[in-house]
C-alpha cells in the first residue's frame, strides 16, 4: 500500500516536473524547480531528474556562471535535436534505421558519405547528447555496434543468455550440452529398461525442450534463467554433436531423442598418424619422418 | 596480411587469388588477436600432440588375424616367390653362414604351368642343371650343413668348413651368371632351349602329347 | 595413384616377396605398363631374376600381361590394388574360418598362398594338413565337400586360361566356367597320393580367391554391425536377413536392392530359434527402421504385407560421413565435429550463423573453421555481393563440404599412416638386428638340433645363449610389432569404408 502511494506520487511529481519544463523552453534550474515545487524533497528530485535525463526527456545544460540548467526535448523532435547539424541529423537517421541490431562505424560512413574524421565527430557528439550509444557486439570483437540511446540491444548483439560482459560463457554452455544429452540417455535407457517394443521405447524416449528445460531448472545449475528457446539452441548443439535426433512432431514441436552412432571408432583413429596435425609435414626424408617421429615413440611406450 | 590496408580506399576490385581481409576475419586470420600461436610463431618442430589416438579394443579375433598374417609371411619368406638379390661379389656375400643355409632350403625352383605365362619368361637354366646334376643334392645337403653349422656354433672354429661351403656357393652361382641374357631377340624359339629335367612331374610336353582337355 | 601409394606397395612386396621383387614392382609401378627389355634396363637385375619374379608376381595375380605389337613379348602392368590386398589376407582367412569352419579356412590359406591351384591338388593338399594336425576321421570327399561350396557360393573362382597357344597367352574364362567345378573322382586321388605318377584328370584347371565376394560379405558384415549398433541386435537380424533375401533378385553391387517383401523376412526369421523378440515385434522393428532419419530402409510397396527396399549406395554415403566426422572428433575435439556437422546440415553457412548455431566463441569457432578449411575437411564458396548504392563490395564466405574430396584425403592419409608404421616398424627391427639376428640363428640351430634328436639339456644350453636382457629387448620388439601389425588391420578396415563409398559413387 505504502509503496504504490509513494510511487504514484512520484509519477505525479514527474508530470509535474515535465510540464513544469515544458512551459519554459529556455530551461529550469534548480531554484525554479524549488519555487514551483516546494514540497518535494531533494533525494527525490534527484532520482526524478536522473530519470528522465537518462529516458532523454530532459538534457543538462550549464550556464555560464556554473549553474545547471534542465530543458525539456521534445520526443517528436529527437531526430532534429535543437544544435544539431544536418550531418548529425542524417547519421542519427543511419543509427535509427538499423533498430536494435545497431549498425557498425564503417558501415554509417558508406551510408553517410562522411569522411572517417567528420563523422567520429558528429558520432561523438550524438554519444554525448545521448542520442546513441556504442554497444559491443559479440559476434566480432572488439566491432561496436551503434543504435538510439534508448534501445535494449538485440540477442545478436549481447548473445543474449550465453554472454557476460561479451564474453561468450563456453564452460556454460559445455556443460548445459552434457546435462542436455544425459537427460536424453537417461530416458531412452529408462524407455529400454521398460520395454514393450521398439516402438514403445522409442516412442517413449522423445523429449521436447520443456521437458529438458524443467529438469535443467530442476538442477539449479544455471545463475541466468534460462528460455525454453535457450534449452533448444543447448540441444541443437547436442544434435550436431550426433548424439541425439531432432523430429518435429504432429503439434510442430520438436522432440529430442539420445541416438547411438552407426559405426564405431575407425582405425585410422587409432593411429598416431590419424590424429595428427602435421602429417602433412612428415615425408620419408626429411626432419619430420616416421623413424624420428616422438608421436610414435611414445605410442609405442605406451602398452 | 598487412594491417592499415582497408578502411581508406584503395580496395579497388583488382581481383587477386589470395583472400581479401574480410573473408580472411571470417577465417580467423587477419586480425591481430587471431591465433597468434599458428602464425606468428615458427612452429616446434613436433608441436606436443595434444590429441591421443583412441587405444586399441583387444580382441581375439584380432591376435588371431595377427597369427594368420605372420603365417602368410613366413610362409613367403621361406618360399621360392621369396627372390633374394644375387650374390654378385664376395663383399657382397651374407656375413652369416646361416643366412645362406636359410637361402637355400627352398632353393628349388618353382614349377609353372606355362600356358599361363608369356613364353620368354620361361628360364633356359634347367637343360644344364640336368648335367650338372645339382637339383638333388642342394636339398640333401641341407641337413648335413645345418649339422655342421652346430659344430660352428659351438666350436667356433669355421675356417675349413666355411670355405667348403663357400665353393659349393660360388659353384651355384656360376651357374646362374652363366644364363644368357641376351634372349629377348629370340623371342619364340624357346621349344629349343627349354626342356623339363623329367624328375618333376607336369610340364607343358604332356600336355602337348595329350592334345587339348576340353 | 600418389607417391606415397607407391611406397606403400613396395614395403608390402618387400616384406612377402624380398628385395628383388620390390624393384621391379617399383619400377612397374612407375611406368604403369612395360615390356621385359625395359624392365631390365630400369632395374638392372639380371634377366633370370626378372623372369622369374615376374612369373611370381603374374602367379600372385600382382602382375597382368598383355601382347605387344610384336605378338611374341608381352607388356607388363602392376595390379595395384591386389597388393594393396594382401593386407587383407588375414580378415578373408578370419572370415571364412567363422563362416565355414576351419577346413574351408585353410582351403582358402592354401590358395592364399599359392596363388591359384588346381581342385585335386587343393584337397590332396589340405587333406595332408589336416591329417599331420591329427584330424584321423577326415575324409577326402569332405574337404572337397567344403571345396564345392566354396566354388558353388563364388568365393573361389575359375582362372582365366588360354584357349589358344600364343607366346603371349590371352587369358579368358567364360561366365559359366567361373562356378562349375570339373568332375573330381575322389579315387583318382586316392591313388595319385599313393603314386605320384598317376594323373589328376584336372590339373590345369586352377582356381583362385574371388576377393570381390568376400567384399560382399565385408560389405553386409557393416551393415549389419552398423544397425546393431544404431538399434540393436534384433534389428541387425532382420536387416542381415534383408540383405541374404536381396541377392535372389539383386545384382550385388546394385545401389539399391529390389524389394523384398517383409512377409518372406518374418518366414525366414520365424525358422530361426533365436529370433523370438524380433519376430515378435517385427512389425514394429520394420517401422522404426525404416523411420529413422537416416532412412536405409524404405517401403517400396504395400502389396502383401508390404515390401521394402536398401539403400545400399545411401548407406555407405551415410558410413562416410559418420567415419570423416569420427576422425575430425579425434583429430581435433567435440567442437570442430560439431563445426563439420553443421557444415554438412547446413552447406554454405555462413560463418556467423555458424558461431551462433554451434554455440562456440566467435574466436575459437574461427579458429576451428579456418584448421578444418586448411586440412582439407571444409570448403570454401566466395560470394561477392555489391551492396546497394555503391556502398563497398561484400564478400561473403560460405563454408561447404565436398565429401568426395575428403574421402579421397583421408584414404591418402591411410596410405601414408601404413607407410609410416611399417617404416618405423623396419627401423625398429633394424635397430635391434643383431639380437633378432641371434634368436634366428638360434631358432635355426634348435631345429637342426631338434631333427637330430638333440638331448633336452643340449637344447637348453643352446637357448641360454640369448641373455635376460635380451630376452627383454626381444619381447619389447615383438610387442611393438604387434602394435604395428594391428595397426596395418585396422587401417585396412577404415580403408574397406572408404573405398565402399567411392565404388558406390562410381556406379553412377
Amino acid at each position: 500500500m505504502d509503496e504504490q502511494t509513494s510511487s504514484q506520487n512520484e509519477d505525479n511529481n514527474e508530470t509535474q516536473l515535465i510540464e513544469l519544463a515544458k512551459t519554459k523552453p529556455e530551461g529550469i534550474s534548480n531554484s525554479d524547480i524549488k519555487e514551483h515545487m516546494p514540497s518535494l524533497p531533494m533525494l527525490e528530485l534527484t532520482t526524478i531528474i536522473n530519470k528522465l535525463l537518462k529516458n532523454g526527456t530532459l538534457e543538462l545544460f550549464k550556464t555560464k556562471d556554473n549553474n545547471l540548467l534542465y530543458k525539456f526535448k521534445d520526443p517528436s523532435k529527437r531526430g532534429n535535436v535543437k544544435g544539431a547539424d544536418n550531418e548529425e541529423k542524417i547519421v542519427y537517421k543511419i543509427v535509427e534505421e538499423a533498430g536494435n541490431k545497431g549498425i557498425w562505424i564503417r558501415d554509417i560512413r558508406f551510408k553517410s558519405n562522411l569522411n572517417m574524421t567528420q563523422l567520429n565527430k558528429v558520432v561523438k557528439s550524438l554519444e554525448t547528447k545521448k542520442l546513441i550509444k556504442a554497444v559491443k557486439s559479440v559476434s566480432a570483437s572488439k566491432k561496436k555496434v551503434y543504435m538510439l540511446f534508448e534501445l535494449e540491444p538485440d540477442n545478436s548483439v549481447t548473445g543474449g543468455a550465453w554472454y557476460q560482459d561479451q564474453d561468450f560463457e563456453s564452460e556454460f554452455v559445455d556443460v548445459l550440452n552434457q546435462q542436455c544429452h544425459r537427460f536424453l540417455v537417461e530416458r531412452l535407457e529408462e524407455a529400454t529398461k521398460q520395454g514393450g517394443g521398439p516402438l514403445l521405447v522409442r516412442n517413449r524416449s522423445y523429449a521436447s525442450a520443456t521437458d529438458v528445460h524443467k529438469f535443467i531448472s530442476d538442477l539449479g545449475i544455471s545463475k541466468v534463467s534460462l528460455s525454453i528457446a535457450d534449452i533448444e539452441s543447448i540441444l541443437y548443439t547436442v544434435v550436431l554433436d550426433n548424439n541425439a535426433e531432432r523430429i518435429t512432431n504432429t503439434n510442430g514441436i520438436f522432440l529430442y531423442k539420445a541416438t547411438n552412432k552407426f559405426l564405431t571408432v575407425p582405425g585410422l583413429a587409432k593411429t598416431t598418424c590419424g590424429v595428427c596435425l602435421i602429417i602433412d609435414r612428415c615425408a620419408n626424408t626429411g626432419l619430420v619422418n616416421p623413424r624420428a617421429c616422438p608421436y610414435l615413440t611414445e605410442w609405442l611406450e605406451t602398452s | 596480411m598487412s594491417r592499415g590496408r582497408g578502411g581508406r580506399g584503395g580496395r579497388g576490385g583488382a581481383a587477386n587469388k589470395s583472400f581479401t581481409r574480410d573473408q580472411l576475419n571470417d577465417l580467423g586470420v587477419g586480425n591481430k588477436d587471431a591465433l597468434p600461436s599458428l602464425v606468428t610463431q615458427p612452429p616446434s618442430l613436433y608441436p606436443p600432440l595434444e590429441r591421443k589416438p583412441v587405444p586399441f579394443t583387444p580382441s581375439l579375433e584380432t591376435d588371431y588375424m595377427l597369427i594368420l598374417r605372420r603365417d602368410f609371411i613366413d610362409h613367403m619368406q621361406l618360399s621360392s616367390s621369396y627372390i633374394k638379390i644375387p650374390f654378385a661379389s664376395k663383399s657382397n656375400q651374407p656375413e652369416q653362414e646361416i643366412d645362406k643355409l636359410v637361402a637355400q632350403i627352398h632353393s628349388t625352383k618353382e614349377k609353372y604351368d606355362w600356358n599361363f605365362f608369356p613364353s620368354e619368361l620361361r628360364p633356359k637354366l634347367l637343360a644344364k642343371r640336368i648335367k650338372k646334376g645339382r637339383g638333388q643334392k642342394l636339398d640333401v645337403n641341407i641337413q648335413e650343413r645345418l649339422n655342421v653349422l652346430e659344430k660352428l656354433e659351438h666350436l667356433k672354429n669355421a675356417v675349413v668348413i666355411k670355405e667348403e661351403a663357400e665353393d659349393e656357393l660360388e659353384e651355384e652361382m656360376e651357374a646362374e651368371e652363366n644364363e644368357p641374357d641376351e634372349e629377348m631377340d629370340e623371342g619364340t624359339d624357346y621349344a629349343n632351349n627349354y626342356f623339363d629335367n623329367g624328375e618333376n612331374y607336369e610340364d607343358e610336353d604332356d600336355n602337348l602329347d595329350e592334345g587339348p582337355i576340353y | 595413384m600418389s607417391v606415397i601409394y607407391g611406397k606403400v606397395v613396395s614395403l608390402i612386396i618387400s616384406e612377402r616377396f624380398g628385395p628383388v621383387v620390390e624393384k621391379i614392382v617399383s619400377f612397374l609401378f612407375k611406368c604403369q605398363c612395360s615390356p621385359l627389355l625395359y624392365i631390365k634396363r630400369g632395374t638392372e637385375l639380371p634377366l633370370s631374376k626378372i623372369k622369374e619374379s615376374l612369373c611370381v608376381l603374374i602367379k600372385y595375380r600382382l602382375v597382368n600381361f598383355k601382347p605387344n605389337k610384336n605378338e611374341n613379348l608381352a607388356n607388363y602392368s602392376l595390379n595395384v590394388e591386389n597388393v594393396l590386398l594382401m593386407l587383407r589376407y588375414p580378415y578373408y582367412l578370419n572370415h571364412a574360418k567363422k563362416l565355414f569352419g576351419d577346413q574351408s579356412e585353410m582351403i582358402i590359406e592354401e590358395v592364399l598362398q599359392k596363388g591359384f591351384c588346381s581342385a585335386s591338388e587343393l584337397i590332396i593338399k589340405v587333406f595332408d594338413k589336416l591329417c599331420n594336425n591329427e584330424e584321423r576321421s577326415l575324409t577326402l570327399s569332405q574337404v572337397k565337400e567344403k571345396l564345392v561350396y566354396l566354388v558353388t557360393a563364388k568365393y573361389l573362382t575359375r582362372v582365366p586360361y588360354a584357349k589358344e597357344d600364343k607366346p603371349v597367352p590371352l587369358l579368358t574364362v567364360d561366365e559359366k566356367e567361373l562356378t562349375s567345378l570339373p568332375n573330381i573322382d575322389i579315387k583318382t586321388l586316392v591313388m595319385h597320393r599313393k603314386d605320384n605318377s598317376v594323373e589328376l584328370p584336372d590339373k590345369n584347371i586352377y582356381w583362385t580367391v574371388n576377393f570381390d565376394r568376400f567384399h560382399q560379405d565385408m560389405r553386409d558384415k557393416i551393415i549389419v554391425a552398423a544397425f546393431n549398433k544404431k538399434f540393436d541386435e534384433n534389428a541387425g537380424e532382420i536387416i542381415k536377413i534383408f540383405l541374404r533375401q536381396m541377392y535372389i533378385r539383386t545384382d550385388p553391387w546394385a545401389d539399391v536392392s529390389n524389394p523384398v517383401p517383409a512377409l518372406e523376412v518374418k518366414d525366414i526369421l520365424r525358422k530361426q530359434i533365436s529370433a523370438s523378440h524380433s519376430l515378435a515385434f517385427f512389425d514394429q522393428y520394420i517401422n522404426i527402421i525404416s523411420q529413422e532419419t537416416s532412412s536405409l530402409l524404405r517401403k517400396a510397396g504395400e502389396a502383401s504385407g508390404g515390401s521394402y527396399q536398401i539403400f545400399l549406395k545411401e548407406a555407405f554415403t551415410q558410413f562416410a560421413w559418420e567415419l570423416v566426422e569420427q576422425i575430425v572428433l579425434e583429430k581435433y575435439d567435440s567442437k570442430a565435429a560439431r563445426i563439420f556437422r553443421l557444415v554438412k546440415l547446413k552447406p554454405y553457412i555462413e560463418p556467423d550463423q555458424l558461431q551462433q548455431l554451434a554455440m562456440i566463441p566467435a574466436k575459437d569457432a574461427k579458429k576451428l573453421s579456418y584448421q578444418l578449411y586448411e586440412d582439407n575437411f571444409l570448403h570454401i564458396q566466395e560470394l561477392r555481393k555489391a551492396s546497394a548504392n555503391n556502398g563497398p563490395v561484400k564478400n561473403f564466405t560460405l563454408f561447404h563440404i565436398k565429401l568426395e574430396s575428403v574421402v579421397r584425403m583421408l584414404l591418402e592419409t591411410c596410405y601414408k599412416t601404413l607407410f609410416n608404421t611399417m617404416t618405423r616398424c623396419n627401423h625398429e627391427k633394424l635397430q635391434n638386428k643383431r639380437i633378432i639376428d641371434k634368436k634366428h640363428r638360434i631358432d635355426t640351430i634348435l631345429m637342426g638340433m631338434k631333427a637330430q634328436n638333440a638331448t633336452e639339456e643340449q637344447m637348453a644350453d643352446i637357448e641360454d645363449m640369448i641373455t635376460l636382457p635380451e630376452k627383454e629387448i626381444l619381447e619389447n620388439i615383438s610387442r611393438i610389432i604387434k602394435k604395428f601389425n594391428t595397426v596395418e588391420l585396422e587401417i585396412d578396415q577404415t580403408i574397406f569404408m572408404l573405398q565402399m563409398f567411392l565404388v558406390y559413387q562410381k556406379v553412377n
